[in-house]
């Protein structure tokens, strides 16, 4: 199922002489432990979560400070070959392929903490530090790192910077941008620039904010400032079990609607549920149709009063039960199991899934839901749900077997009604996970030509060869002139399949 | 036919266009004249920034005011950019939920206005600034279209964050037209303390209001002068300096943290807290003093929160007032130091004061995206490079 996503011909000789410079190069910066060549080696940087669309790239790189980052990215000009930061490759859209071939700039060295600022409410942190070791240095501190998406254990911050990460707290914590205070990226042409910073309300453009969730086409980011949340002094922790979806998520908008802020809720449906439960033996009913985790955090005083309000809501919703977290270590055991719940898909008996990202008006949501069901039923797909519900942010997984291309084109299909219905339902074709390779051809569903015309002038200002990762979020059609490495697709959403 | 002068400009005829048609129309026209566009809110704050540099036209937009969506179940509104704060708040009012950023002479400032020169007040400690609530955002470009980004769903990583890039960009990248937000419910309660504190004693207080286990949406600081502007009743005990905090939620977890921060500063060297009779009247009053009358020179400077207390060692004489915690300190009077932003004064000095401080190393990234967005220069020429 590999896919030939390559235009450039650099990207297929590599027992070129250009392909010998081009290591040599690399070698001559990092050092030779710092670069993998071999195909076996290079084999998982050939694409993220998204498997479906794999390439690979000519050298990875792997450096260890701004000043290599800086020599790589001008050599990759002097070359004339494209170039692409990565973090974990946890991403679930193709943002880590590297499109056209190149230099796969592999983060993970780079990952130090280098300040610790509790008093100013900021940390400094290199882009390979993994997102759950901020909070875990933070915790002495009664401090943490908002951000927090399922793939925390694994995915960096760097990373997080690039698609915008969400995750089950964004209810009322927002996501990552909220949290990002500046930044210094290493421009496409080697320029080094820093952004905004620890004092607030710096004068000018918010560049920051724009490149935060610019999926890597800016330039690499090489250093973060985010910023630092108090813990909330308690929690409550609730699950309610419904014999119906539509229960479930009709609760879900009448808390939102009573004006509650909950600090997560997120939905986990019956075939989700039985992985999880086999995974974990948490406990959870494996006959109810839907379970939903309702958190609500802060300060101690009046929590309780909010928690009730909360189960009433559910009950009045035919919750069959509620059950409460009453512990630290049963709530942290609740949210191990949501948290990992990607990781026990394997045990429905699928090889292979692809994971949706798409969002709707939270008030929508029953209506998504049934629509998610029915296209599952039609294609014939395996299907689970497990997803922000607060937000709208819906996480349809569809299970199948990579190796028989009729399935592959069944979820491909699929997929593309689900997020056609999250559009014409006021919605959007990715709520955390960005556009990469796989959703390119949504964009057009979501924005009108000029807008895109608009983004590819913002794309011009900060990469005018589009080298820096090429081929991503941005449509070339559509009345944009940027430089062609159109794969001539004719049906939207399956670009990345060809 | 209406004219206007930005600081002694020669006088710009204003348009005040009907609908989004007019308004790219006016732009087209504009450019093609090679005239700038200087996009007119509230009027408010047009003394911020530097001299325009071209002649062209004030385009006003406050006949673009309507409420286009308000579904309120989602939490999100979709307005046109000429709508007054109050207007939109009294809007939000109705289902019970607000817009919590806080924003100088509500009655005339814009929507666009404020998002374009990103303003904020004292609850930015608790709710964050604009770019935490635009969740969607339409301007008409120097093409002379509208163009959108964004959505209106809370959560959307689709395509480039065109709302952050206008936030803040004092109008110079496009007219903002229309905007969607995440919006809040209201709180229940809105409650606050006030005291005195010698300027001394300062960095001890502040540092233990960043470590209070309440968690206050608003510290602000200001001088016996700035106090006595706002006309609200003096703390028990008065001195150099008064600390005002607040609360907002639900009425027993905000009357907790009241009761909570009092007993915590039994043990500071403050002589006396004062319960605030109504809190959210004080944080506009304070609010306004961004925009007050009587100050010839407005200035805002940036410092980490730990270091306030150094900073208003020396300070010059006039009006000073901090949001303390986010380490923003506004100065009225005196000569700007090196470093402040100049919100106000003469238009005169403006040919050699530094009107936006000191320039961040970015800055000249900003001119570059400028010039790609705006090659003819089209939109507030001037009034953010000075020579662009």
């Amino acid at each position: 199922m590999n896919t030939t996503l390559s235009q450039n011909p650099a990207a297929q000789a590599n027992n070129s002489p250009d392909h010998a410079t081009l290591i040599a190069r690399m070698k001559a910066i990092v050092g030779n432990d710092n670069v993998l060549t071999s195909a076996a080696d290079m084999a998982a940087y050939e694409c993220d979560g998204f498997t479906i669309a794999k390439t690979k790239p000519n050298v990875v790189v792997f450096p260890t400070s701004t000043e290599h980052i800086v020599e790589i990215v001008k050599a990759c000009n002097e070359l004339g070959v494209g170039f692409l930061a990565r973090g974990a490759g946890t991403s679930l859209a193709g943002g880590c392929v590297l499109v056209g071939g190149g230099v796969m700039i592999a983060l993970a060295r780079m990952k130090r903490i280098l300040e610790i600022n509790v008093r100013d409410r900021y940390a400094i942190v290199e882009p390979g530090v993994v997102n759950v070791w901020l909070t875990n240095a933070l915790k002495p501190h009664g401090y943490h790192y908002a951000p927090d998406p399922s793939s925390q254990g694994a995915c960096t911050i760097g990373g997080n910077v690039a698609t915008n990460s969400g995750g089950p707290h964004t209810l009322k914590y927002g996501v990552t941008v909220n949290h990002i205070l500046g930044v210094e990226l290493v421009l496409p042409d080697g320029r080094v620039v820093i952004c905004g910073g620890p004092t607030e309300d710096s004068p000018g453009y918010d560049l920051t904010g724009t490149i935060v969730g610019s999926e890597g086409t800016f330039g690499v980011v090489s250093k973060v400032w985010v910023r630092l949340t108090k813990n909330p002094e308690a929690y409550r922790t609730l699950l309610g079990v419904f014999e119906t979806i539509d229960d479930a998520t009709n609760t879900i908008s009448d808390i939102i609607g009573a004006g509650i802020v909950p600090a997560a809720l997120e939905l986990l449906d019956k075939t989700m549920l039985s992985a999880v439960e086999a995974a974990f033996k948490f406990g959870f009913p494996l006959d109810a149709e839907a379970v939903v985790i309702m958190e609500v955090d802060g300060l101690a005083a009046g929590l309780q009063d909010e928690a009730d309000r909360i189960e009433a809501i559910a009950k009045k919703n035919l919750a069959r039960e509620v059950r409460k977290a009453n512990t630290d270590p049963e709530r942290m055991a609740l949210w191990k199991a949501r948290k990992q719940a990607f990781g026990t898909i394997g045990r429905l008996g699928y090889p292979s899934y692809c994971t949706q990202d798409g969002v709707v008006p939270r008030t929508k949501l029953p209506d998504i839901m049934r629509h998610i069901l029915a296209t599952a039923k039609k294609y014939e797909l395996g299907i689970c749900n497990v997803f922000h519900a607060g937000d709208g942010n819906v996480h349809p997984i569809l299970m199948f077997d990579e190796r028989y291309p009729d399935q592959v084109k069944r979820v491909l299909d699929a997929s593309h009604e689900i997020l056609a219905e999250c559009v014409r339902l006021g919605g959007s074709v990715t709520g955390e996970h960005g556009i990469g390779v796989e959703k390119i051809d949504f964009m057009p569903l979501l924005f009108s030509p000029d807008d895109l015309h608009f983004m590819v002038r913002l794309r011009t200002a900060f990469n005018p060869h589009n080298r820096c990762s090429p081929g991503k979020m941005l449509p070339t059609s559509g009345g944009c002139s940027e430089p062609s490495n159109s794969m001539g697709r004719s049906k939207p959403g399956r670009r990345a399949a060809v | 036919m209406d004219n206007l002068s930005i600081d002694n400009s020669a006088p710009l005829p204003v348009k005040r266009p009907a609908s989004v048609a007019e308004l790219t129309d006016l732009v087209k026209a504009t450019r093609a004249a090679k005239h700038g566009v200087y996009p007119l809110g509230g009027r408010t704050t047009l003394d911020v920034g530097q001299p325009p540099i071209k002649p062209g036209i004030a385009i006003d937009i406050t006949a673009l005011n309507r409420v286009i969506d308000y579904p309120a179940r989602d939490m999100t509104i979709t307005v046109q950019a000429g709508i007054t704060l109050a207007a939109l708040q009294a809007e939000l009012a109705k289902e019970g939920q607000w817009l919590p950023v806080d924003v100088a002479l509500p009655e005339k400032a814009t929507l666009g206005g404020a998002l374009a020169l990103n303003q904020s007040g004292p609850r930015r400690y608790g709710y964050g600034t604009l770019r935490d609530y635009v969740i969607g955002i339409s301007f008409v470009t120097d093409d002379g279209v509208e163009v959108r980004a964004g959505g209106r769903v809370v959560k959307n990583v689709a395509g480039y964050d065109l709302m952050k890039l206008q936030i803040g960009a004092v109008g110079t990248l496009g007219v903002i037209t229309q905007v969607t937000l995440k919006v809040k419910p209201k709180p229940e309660a809105s409650v606050g303390v006030c005291f005195g504190c010698a300027i001394e004693s300062l960095t001890d207080v502040l540092d233990r209001l960043h470590a209070s286990r309440s968690r206050p949406i608003a510290v602000e600081l200001l001088n016996a002068d700035a106090w006595l502007a706002l006309g609200f009743p003096s703390p028990a005990e008065h001195t150099d300096w008064v600390l005002a905090v607040g609360f907002e939620e639900k009425t027993a977890t905000a009357q907790w943290q009241r009761a909570t921060l009092q007993d915590e500063l039994k043990s500071a060297p403050v002589p006396g807290v004062t319960d605030i009779p109504d809190a959210s009247a004080l944080w506009q009053a304070i609010t306004a003093l961004q925009l007050r009358p009587g100050s010839r020179f407005i200035g805002k400077r940036s410092v980490l929160p730990s270091k306030v207390a150094q900073e208003l060692t020396h300070t010059p004489p006039g009006l000073v007032h901090a949001h303390a915690l986010n380490g923003i300190i506004w100065f009225h009077g005196g000569q700007p130091s090196t470093g402040t932003v100049v919100r106000r004064c003469p238009p005169d000095q403006k040919e050699y004061l530094a009107v936006w401080g000191n320039a961040p190393s970015s800055w000249e990234l900003m001119r570059h995206v400028k010039q790609t967005l705006d090659p003819d220069n089209v939109f507030n020429p001037g009034r953010l490079f000075g020579d662009l």
